[in-house]
């Protein structure tokens, strides 16, 4: 009984500590900007409205087809709950992924030795959940309200979806930390890299049954792809998945997880990144 | 806090140089020690492992109880924060130690009013002696089972008189200190045992304080550089936070 007790305890200082840095570093953003504490999520708002305005300029561009300016994927959903779910998840795994790409940039928190870069990365993946998700809701919330077509088939399913990318984007943030310290060209390279293929094969802006089948193992390797699409599903169950499966999602992200804190608990001492001399 | 078969550098120019024995001590609830040594890199890669800021080269470092940071160090909160958000945060992180002290938040603001510090002033904004003076506070502000102190330059000072009791009210029998500083006012107001230490760590002299300055002062060759030593404990620098937009600008 003690031994649960102590560990409930000490979970729960981990997270008042992981809360505490979250605010430190969105007051600190907010100090900095004229947006104030709006900044957070004005950034990824212009970005999702940008990705949204493309996806609907580019289909009225193509002119009006029978499938209206959605394509295919609107006999299923809104076009702007269609792109938004792709986006929330997408995002959540893309900004944590290249925030740590960049190695540690918030380390002043770690003078204070009850901090471990491990709760800054936490924090930092909280503050980027919570603005997306904050984002989404609001968004379909919006959407709901205007079309007044309100659908969430398995609300279960998508909670679940949800919560498997945040931890495969935690893995794979803690994996691609440690190498922050590389070439500082090489890691511009990595990163663009990782951009390119989040964004075109992660399906933000298409529908996996909307590429032909021999084409579909080119982005199906992308686990991205398969949180994007469950969690689509998980709002409309009529939407079709094919060679889309929620046991992957699980095996990546949880193998992505173990492995990053295997890789973590061995090299702690590489983020700290203080000058012996 | 114990130091298990530690070894650490002793030489700043060559990072082999570790000290000749690994170190098997131990400070006790209660001891508040003095480290003395003419080597200063040395004592200063001691508060750094004791800090949580460097790994010793073999060996662990383990302390039992809530440790603090090095007492009076300006790092951990940034420039742009404003005191109230900076102790807010702290109080967050170190509940804990807030709750057990003797210092209260109402006492830790009416002492910063004595140097017109106010809690919606932005730590940038603070010129030397009040920003001197708002990191010392807020380390006495927090009640720690052990302290760490590198230097006490500043606390020893005229305008620390206020600081200097309030850390006294604090460090009650249980509590721990240790100390690399080389104030000998220092050592005899807030310290009761000395270790001496040889230049790759070796230790010459542990008992009582008196005998351990006495013994530094026949025995330990002080170098030139010692004179601004007190200056040079600053981990800090290395733990800045950057602010980049590349991360947000660059979507494709």
């Amino acid at each position: 009984m003690m031994f649960i007790n102590r560990i409930i305890k000490g979970l729960r200082r981990q997270w008042m500590i992981i809360v505490a840095i979250a605010d430190y570093d969105r007051n600190r953003q907010a100090a900095g900007s004229s947006l104030g504490s709006w900044e957070s999520l004005i950034g990824p708002l212009q970005m999702m409205l940008f990705f949204i305005g493309m996806r609907v300029g580019f289909s009225f561009l193509r002119g009006t087809n029978k499938f209206a300016a959605g394509g295919s994927t609107d006999m299923y959903f809104n076009i702007v709950v269609f792109m938004s779910t792709g986006f929330c998840i997408a995002f959540l795994f893309r900004n944590v992924a290249i925030k740590s790409l960049s190695g540690l940039k918030l380390k002043a928190p770690l003078y204070y030795p009850r901090i471990k870069p491990l709760d800054i990365l936490l924090a930092l993946s909280l503050n980027d959940m919570r603005a997306l998700a904050t984002l989404s809701l609001a968004i379909l919330g919006i959407v709901y309200y205007f079309t007044w077509s309100f659908r969430l088939d398995s609300p279960g399913l998508a909670i679940s979806v949800y919560l498997l990318t945040v931890m495969m984007a935690i893995g794979f943030g803690l994996s691609v930390v440690f190498l922050g310290r590389l070439n500082k060209w090489l890691v511009k390279i990595i990163k663009r890299l990782i951009q390119r293929v989040i964004i075109f094969t992660s399906g933000i802006f298409f529908a996996t049954f909307e590429i032909p089948a021999h084409l579909r193992p080119f982005i199906t390797w992308n686990p991205i792809l398969h949180g994007v699409e469950l969690f689509r599903y998980s709002i409309n169950n009529e939407y079709p998945i094919p060679d889309i499966s929620l046991s992957y999602l699980m095996l990546c992200s949880i193998l992505m997880l173990g492995f990053s804190l295997i890789l973590y608990r061995t090299n702690e001492s590489l983020l700290l990144e203080v000058n012996d001399d | 806090m114990t130091f298990d078969r530690l070894t650490l550098r002793c030489d700043a120019s060559d990072s082999n140089i570790v000290n000749t024995t690994p170190w098997n001590w131990s400070i006790c609830a209660g001891e508040k020690i003095c480290i003395m040594s003419s080597n200063s890199f040395l004592k200063d890669q001691l508060m750094a492992i004791i800090s949580g800021f460097v790994h010793p080269v073999s060996g662990d470092f383990e302390a039992f109880g809530s440790l603090s940071w090095p007492l009076g160090g300006e790092g951990g909160l940034d420039s742009k924060l404003t005191i109230g958000t900076g102790l807010e945060f702290l109080s967050s992180i170190y509940s804990d130690c807030l709750e057990a002290s003797l210092v209260s938040v109402d006492d830790f603001f009416e002492v910063l009013q004595t140097r017109s510090i106010d809690s919606n002033m932005r730590l940038k904004d603070l010129v030397k002696e009040q920003k001197d003076f708002f990191y010392m506070m807020l380390s006495i502000l927090f009640s720690f089972d052990i302290y760490i102190v590198p230097r006490s330059k500043y606390l020893m000072t005229k305008n620390a008189r206020p600081l200097r009791n309030l850390l006294h009210q604090q460090l009650s029998d249980s509590k721990s200190l240790v100390s690399v500083t080389i104030n000998n006012r220092f050592r005899r107001e807030f310290c009761n045992r000395g270790m001496v230490l040889g230049p790759r760590g070796e230790t010459l002299f542990y008992g009582d304080l008196e005998e351990a300055i006495d013994y530094e002062n026949q025995n330990v060759k002080i170098d030139s550089g010692s004179e601004s030593e007190e200056n040079q404990f600053d981990m800090a620098s290395n733990l800045t936070n950057s602010d980049s937009s590349s991360d947000q600008s660059d979507v494709f």
